[in-house]
């Protein structure tokens, strides 16, 4: 395995995941309609399931479609659906209003004892239409009918069988130790049409780079109860929050920052790379910066910023 | 039935005679460093002197033997005494051992002779036992030998001497003579080559007389450029055999001819000079045993630790043979004849090894200088193993010296080791070595700092313990001891990659301390006896964050009662029985296991749900085997064997018939067929209940093969084996993991051909292998589906080595190495896991496309200082000389929409000195 990675290290390499260089969906959020805190519905519930979307340009019209299932008793890979899908449907592309593209969900009512989960298969076109092969689309794993590019992604939602899972709450945002609140502004933009944006100098080294600090609330890491070991022992543990950082430009040094069981303060802190100097326009480059939280059992929440990334 | 008698490449420890002060100047410094080592639990490798004395190369230490080198202390040898090597006078012929002649067994018996000032052996022993009642014929014989003592300055001196005794014989068609015609023997013949001992130079224009006892018989012949000289029309006898050159010297040996027989000798010469005096002679005609395998390829320790790109790991060269495929990376799994790496069983001394190699792959967990040959058998092998249905590689380590203490220190950049041998009694010698890793003192200059926090980088040690008594000449026990440690800790502070799964602690331990006790007895001239008894914990622990956890204790414990026997003059059986015992505890945590091998990714690792699993328990596996040689007509073998094994762990039985059949054609032509059937247990997650289905079978496969052997001429062999292999009740596991996780609806089947060359030409100074494989091995997992290739499916496989020695201690030598790219699954998009934001793969057809051709060249340069009483060598080994960038694997972006290759090892320089005492 130590080769492995030597030799990993001596090839090319691929452009990180933290790196937003195409449309891309980051997060997704499911919020009981009745108490948009929760992430576990009950079965009859109505659901409003909200995907971030996030473009080094303007967002494109995206053509989008789902079905929901109830799933099959799989191990290990994406999940299968058991039986016919209990809710679906489909939606011309729209540009997305606040970057998030909404789709509705019930949970039936009529569920197997012991069944603690649903499944949601989404499909979108960025800049093209859905086709309406539904079946066809999630088997070919290409969703759009002409052109556009494609998206195919799975989320599983559990339910709320007696236990509830409140989503996280990121509280602060902090760049080199001072608070960080800008909002990420539509792009394309400019750094004059931005002037309260944070303003970051490069000073034409090599791999310079910011620290940035993300808080979850005190209330964000839940205890639960959970079977470990065996024979299974029922035990109390505190959420870890892992933190999927973003960025239209520039290197993060990680792609997943965490706020682990034994760590105290609640944060997590992870640096930035900035880009090339010979990257950087002459009036400056917005950058926008996405933080997306999760529980690890289904509860989300994220926030963007921005800056405004200039030359010496 | 004959008998050749071979005066051996001979080097002389004279006792007490050459020059005391300078040899104690040696010695102290290489045993003052070994308990340095051990001070520091540094590891080592060692090589004893005999070992590469037999090989007549720079191996092997030439004690007395002068290179062309003249070496500071030889310098110093201005009064050195006139010295003169003892000649054999009386030769006493050993006595075919009688199973050993039915079995047309052969073989060479190294004996360590001490010769008294009146010229009789006073002491006898065998350098290295090779069993079959060779051993005690030979020590019998030699005990009774004559010699003119050796002499320094005229005056007798006691003096010791290796001497090879070759056991060959021709088997007999009992056709008897016309009964009208008066018994004639046929004449012998003697024919050799006569060399300069430094680089096994041919030595042209050296006059050979040779002369019968009687003075009836005397040819005089004289050599050609490659210093070849022969005589024909020799009547059998006992022959004194004169070699006479300007610039070399004179001497004179023995020599036995036969009827009907070519005996070979080579003989090497030393160059005289003021300060040595003494000739090295000796002569060789090493025999292959005959095997009792369809195919079984043999790798001698004279060549084990000299094959380029090896780093000098004897393991390492198994990879080089025809059927084993390259692993990715140049890791460590032994892939055999296109069978899983589980399928195949590696043996040390009959116990089967937990690990091969230190961190899966770097450096085999044995000091290669302690082996005495690989035995490599890649399908069809012998009833006495089982549980396997791939390949068997046997190695075996070979007896601590008896002539002396014996020292090896070697020092490189991926580790140091240190090596002592000696007899402790007359009948019984020890060796011992230490080696330890030096690669945590590179790693943190190699691995990206920004990518880990180092708590322990990683190191290895191991050591070995090895001891032969011998108690009588029937019996011979054998107590080994060893072990072995790998560790290895890291923090992956943020998530490594695209999968936060990859994160947190990571640790890696293995460690295992292992006895054998091994007791041989000749019971009585037809029958033989082994026991053998091993056991010891083995420790493996690998932890991931909170992702991935595996703590496992287990003692494993193995016994084997075999006999052996000569029921009919045409007829050995041999029945055993052996079991393994292994009780055990293991934790794990981590992804629902799954099928091990034509799975593709199927996605991160924090996408898996966790799965624990805790056990204590003991699994044992009871069998009994018996195995009948028949020695048919015309050359013909037949060996028909049946096993029987039983799995606790499954509660079931297997019963595995096997036949091979093997026919001289001609004494250099040997057609080979082999029919078997083999089976083994699932593996241990796939049938423990809570991980996977306790319900599963053995699975079994049937081996056969049918190939040809060829003597082209004196050390040229060439060989052709086909084989096809069709597996059955393979475990697969079920789409997505559903219940029962696992079943047995898998089959395979494997085919293709083998082609093998290997040159070693006795007296020439060069050797090497030409291997080529050309095989397809597939599998189809479920009913229904298509066949697929097989994840180490190689098509070609293509290796050519070869070793030259040049004068003056100088040797070098290359691999070439021409592979197909290992087949791999296509990705052609990827699925977003909405619920942590990385991706699932979409992946086509399994293993449908392949990485390019593999081609690499690995090089290694050694030189060797020849001292009086030690040598220094320097060596460089150069692996992947002009760094190809062979595509091992394909690296994916976060969501599967681009990808680059990953390449292998690049250009690798290891170098390293040892010196030997």
């Amino acid at each position: 395995m130590v080769l492995a990675l030597v030799c990993v290290g001596c090839g090319d390499t691929v452009d990180p995941g933290s790196l937003i260089d195409k449309t891309r969906i980051l997060g997704v959020r499911a919020e009981v309609d009745a108490d948009a805190t929760q992430s576990w519905p009950q079965p009859g519930d109505a659901v409003t399931t909200r995907w971030l979307v996030a473009s080094p340009d303007a967002i494109e019209p995206i053509g989008s479609a789902y079905f929901a299932c109830i799933p099959a008793g799989t191990a290990f890979g994406p999940g299968q659906c058991e039986g016919e899908p209990f809710a679906f449907g489909i939606n011309p592309p729209t540009v997305p209003a606040n970057g998030e593209i909404e789709l509705p969900l019930t949970i039936p009512t009529e569920l197997d004892d012991g069944q603690d989960q649903v499944l949601m298969f989404g499909a979108f076109c960025f800049g093209g239409r859905i086709s309406t092969d539904l079946e066809g689309v999630f088997e070919s794993g290409n969703p759009c009918a002409g052109e556009g590019r494609g998206r195919i992604a799975i989320l599983t939602v559990a339910l709320d069988l007696g236990r509830q899972n409140a989503h996280p709450e990121i509280q602060e945002v902090a760049i080199n130790d001072v608070p960080w609140v800008d909002a990420a502004p539509a792009l394309p933009t400019t750094c004059a049409e931005n002037p309260t944006l944070p303003n970051v100098v490069h000073t034409g080294g090599t791999d310079e780079e910011i620290e940035i600090v993300v808080n979850a609330t005190p209330d964000s890491r839940e205890t639960f109860m959970t079977e470990v070991g065996d024979p299974p022992e029922t035990v109390e543990r505190q959420e870890t929050m892992r933190i999927s950082v973003y960025s239209t430009h520039g290197v993060f040094s990680s792609q997943f920052i965490f706020i682990d069981e034994d760590e105290d303060g609640g944060a997590a802190d992870v640096n930035w790379v900035l880009p090339e100097v010979e990257e950087i326009p002459a009036g400056g480059q917005v950058v926008n910066f996405f933080f997306v939280m999760r529980d690890v059992r289904g509860g989300v929440h994220w926030q963007s910023r921005a800056l405004c990334l200039t030359r010496e | 039935m004959g008998e050749t008698e071979v005066p051996t490449d001979t080097f002389l420890h004279f006792l007490r005679s050459t020059n005391p002060p300078m040899l104690s100047a040696v010695r102290l410094p290489l045993v003052s460093l070994f308990f340095v080592g051990l001070f520091l639990a540094s590891p080592a490798a060692a090589q004893s002197g005999d070992e590469a004395a037999q090989s007549g190369d720079e191996e092997a230490p030439q004690d007395g033997a002068a290179g062309g080198d003249a070496s500071p202390e030889e310098g110093e040898e201005e009064q050195a005494p006139v010295l003169v090597a003892p000649v054999l006078t009386d030769f006493v012929e050993a006595e075919y051992p009688a199973e050993a002649a039915a079995e047309g067994l052969t073989a060479t018996v190294d004996l360590i002779l001490t010769i008294d000032i009146e010229g009789n052996v006073s002491e006898a022993s065998v350098a290295a036992p090779v069993g079959n009642g060779f051993d005690e014929a030979a020590l019998a014989a030699g005990r009774q030998f004559r010699f003119s003592p050796a002499t320094s300055d005229g005056e007798p001196i006691p003096a010791r001497i290796r001497y090879r005794y070759v056991f060959e014989m021709t088997i007999a068609e009992p056709d008897p003579p016309p009964p009208d015609e008066p018994e004639v023997p046929d004449p012998g013949a003697l024919e050799g080559r006569v060399l300069d001992v430094d680089g096994d130079v041919a030595i042209e224009g050296a006059e050979v007389i040779v002369t019968s006892p009687d003075e009836s018989v005397a040819q005089r012949a004289v050599t050609g450029e490659d210093g070849a000289f022969s005589f024909t029309d020799l009547p059998p006898g006992t022959y004194s055999l004169r070699v006479v050159t300007e610039e070399h010297g004179e001497q004179t040996q023995n020599e036995e001819v036969s009827e009907n027989e070519v005996t070979a000798v080579v003989y090497r010469m030393t160059i005289l000079d003021a300060g040595d005096d003494e000739d090295v002679f000796g002569a060789t005609a090493v025999i292959d045993p005959p095997p009792r395998e369809v195919t079984r390829r043999v790798i001698r320790r004279e060549e084990l630790t000299r094959i380029p790109g090896t780093r000098g790991d004897a393991l390492r060269a198994v990879e080089l043979l025809p059927g084993v495929a390259r692993p990715p990376f140049g890791g460590g799994a032994v892939i055999i004849r296109g069978s899983a790496p589980n399928d195949s069983q590696v043996f040390l001394d009959s116990t089967p090894v937990p690990l091969l190699y230190h961190f899966g792959g770097l450096t085999s967990f044995i000091n290669s200088r302690l082996l005495q040959q690989i035995d490599f058998v890649p399908g069809n092998f012998s009833a006495r193993y089982g549980r396997k249905i791939g390949g068997i590689l046997e190695v075996i380590t070979r007896d601590p010296a008896t002539d002396g203490f014996h020292g090896v220190a070697e020092f490189g950049v991926i580790d140091m080791s240190l090596m002592a041998e000696f007899p402790v009694t007359e009948n019984f010698s020890m060796a011992m070595g230490v080696r330890r890793s030096l690669i945590d003192v590179v790693f943190s200059q190699v691995i990206p700092a920004d990518l880990f926090t180092i708590t322990a980088a990683p190191a290895y040690y191991d050591y070995q313990l090895f001891t032969t008594w011998t108690p009588t000449d029937r019996d011979r026990v054998r107590f080994n001891f060893y072990g072995s440690q790998d560790r290895f800790e890291i923090v992956i502070d943020d998530a490594l990659g695209d999968d936060p799964g990859i994160q947190g602690d990571l640790g890696i331990t293995t460690r295992f301390n292992i006895f054998q006790l091994a007791w041989k007895r000749q019971i009585n001239a037809q029958w033989d006896m082994n026991l053998e008894l091993s056991g010891g914990p083995i420790q493996l622990e690998f932890g991931l964050g909170d992702e991935l956890g595996f703590d496992a204790l287990f003692v494993q414990f193995q016994g084997r009662a075999e006999v052996n026997g000569q029921v009919h003059e045409r007829i050995k059986l041999r029945m055993g029985m052996d079991i393994q015992y292994t009780p055990f505890t293991l934790d794990f945590v981590g992804p629902p296991v799954r099928q091990q091998e034509g799975t593709p990714d199927d996605g991160p690792l924090s996408a898996e749900e966790l799965t624990y699993f805790s056990a204590t328990d003991r699994a044992y596996r009871p069998s009994a085997y018996v195995e009948a040689e028949v020695a048919a007509h015309g050359g013909v073998k037949i060996i028909g064997g049946v096993r029987l094994d039983y799995y606790r762990e499954i509660e079931a039985f297997t019963i595995n018939p096997r036949l091979s059949v093997l026919w001289n054609v001609t004494d250099d032509f040997r057609l080979k067929f082999g029919l078997g059937q083999y089976s083994q247990p699932p593996e241990f997650q796939e049938s423990a209940e809570g991980l996977g289905n306790p319900n599963l079978t053995p699975i079994h496969s049937v081996h056969s093969t049918i190939g040809f052997d060829w003597q082209v001429a004196d050390g040229i062999r060439f060989g052709v084996d086909g084989f096809y292999k069709y597996l059955w009740d393979r475990v697969v596991g079920t789409p997505g993991g559903i219940d029962p996780v696992f079943t047995n609806q898998g089959i395979g089947r494997i085919y293709g051909a083998e082609i093998s060359g290997k040159i070693d030409p006795v007296g020439r100074n060069f050797f090497g292998y030409l291997s080529y494989t050309v095989s397809r091995s597939e599998r189809r997992d479920l009913p229904g589906q298509e066949f697929r290739l097989f994840d180490f499916d190689q098509t070609h496989i293509f290796t050519l080595a070869m070793v030259y020695k040049l004068p003056r201690g100088w040797e070098v030598g290359g691999t070439l190495r021409l592979v197909s790219g290992n087949p791999t699954t296509p990705v052609t998009g990827g699925l977003l896991n909405a619920n942590d934001g990385t991706f699932f793969p979409f992946n086509g057809a399994v293993n449908s496309i392949r990485n390019p051709l593999f081609n690499r060249l690995d090089l290694r340069v050694q030189k060797t200082w020849q001292f009086d009483a030690w040598k220094l060598a320097f060596f460089l080994d150069i692996q992947n000389v002009y760094n190809r960038a062979n595509q091992e694997a394909i690296l994916y972006n976060y969501d599967y929409s681009e990808s680059v290759p990953v390449p292998g090892l690049p250009i690798i320089p290891a170098i390293g000195i040892r010196g030997e005492l």
